[in-house]
């Protein structure tokens, strides 16, 4: 599973240190990262339209999500039956995180 | 490919090329790429241990069934990662079933199949062949410090994949690990055993490394420009 905040060690361009910074995506879009030095954040440039990018996004994932459960099931039968429940509990308040990440960058756009 | 490094000074963290990329991660967009290209018929992974449960995990999740992606463990450093996947393939590359052999640096995301196309044709003739992209703006620094403002030299940024002729790359570096001799990338180290060189052809701009953040920006709005799917 993607975890919603990787962190992974980039260069920063505003402070020029290689450092561990952090990634906050809403679903698959990359909404932000953040130095873990200086605390400079980069934001997505389309970050106006990031509520739209994220609803036909998430109608893509919704699409392909029949066939995706399909392959895990017929290649790992028990595996995928043993973790569908945890799954499924898991499943609203992921995509409810994935909203709060999305109103909460609009937010941060207009106060920018 | 070569996913083997830490991506830090600790080791601790995930490295860059499991970071996620518009739906999959940095290393398998790529790896997608060359799965496309029907002339290569075994692909690599070089990775270090401690990440083998997130990289079977991604390749399950994000590579078709019908391609079959074989894992090494890479070395310390990216010229001990080449190595091990050289000598993974020696035995077919000394009996001559594998005839040209890329190196691909996991944190390029994006590679047109066509340009993969290209390097292994140019490699089949010359031998050894990179991407380049030609910088007109460069200019040397002497020692003191000072540009100097007559380059009668063209520079092209080195990008990966790098091809060679599978039996001349394995004695290179088979005889930089007798030497002790580290390059700075796999072309430097065909270059110090084969002093004829290599060649270059037109790398393609789309295919940037991810080292600053933005980078990961730019990738993810290139994969949406093509619509996920590069050519």
């Amino acid at each position: 599973m993607i975890s919603e905040v990787p962190r992974a060690t980039l260069l920063c361009s505003n402070c020029g240190r290689t450092t561990e910074h952090r990634f906050v995506y809403a679903g698959r879009i990359l909404t932000h990262t953040e130095c873990g030095n200086c605390g400079h954040v980069v934001h997505a440039q389309n970050q106006a339209d990031l509520y739209h990018e994220y609803v036909l996004d998430l109608k893509q994932r919704l699409r392909t999500k029949p066939r995706r459960l399909a392959r895990r099931a017929s290649k790992h039968p028990l595996r995928f039956l043993v973790a569908l429940p945890k799954a499924i509990v898991r499943q609203p308040m992921k995509l409810l995180g994935e909203f709060r990440t999305v109103r909460r960058e609009e937010r941060d756009e207009e106060d920018r | 490919m070569l996913a083997a490094g830490s991506g830090s000074r600790f080791g601790a963290e995930q490295s860059k090329v499991f970071l996620p990329l518009a739906g999959r991660r940095v290393f398998t967009w790529s790896l997608r790429s060359f799965a496309s290209v029907r002339s290569i018929q075994r692909l690599i992974l070089v990775i270090r241990e401690i990440d083998r449960d997130l990289a079977e995990e991604s390749l399950e999740r994000e590579i078709d069934d019908d391609t079959h992606v074989e894992i090494v463990i890479g070395g310390d450093t990216r010229h001990d990662s080449e190595l091990a996947a050289l000598r993974h393939l020696a035995p077919e590359i000394v009996d001559g079933s594998i005839n040209i052999v890329l190196l691909h640096d996991g944190a390029r995301p994006i590679i047109a199949p066509g340009l993969v196309r290209k390097l292994i044709k140019k490699a089949a003739q010359t031998g050894a062949v990179i991407p380049g992209m030609v910088y007109h703006d460069i200019r040397p620094i002497s020692p003191d410090g000072t540009v100097r403002m007559l380059p009668p030299t063209r520079y092209v940024g080195a990008q990966t994949p790098q091809v060679f002729n599978a039996r001349a790359i394995l004695s290179a570096y088979e005889q930089a690990a007798s030497d002790q001799f580290v390059g700075t990338d796999t072309m430097s180290c065909y270059e110090h055993y084969h002093p004829g060189g290599g060649d270059w052809i037109p790398g393609d701009p789309r295919n940037l490394k991810i080292t600053y953040p933005d980078d990961l920006f730019e990738a993810e709005k290139i994969l949406r420009e093509t619509n996920f799917h590069l050519e």
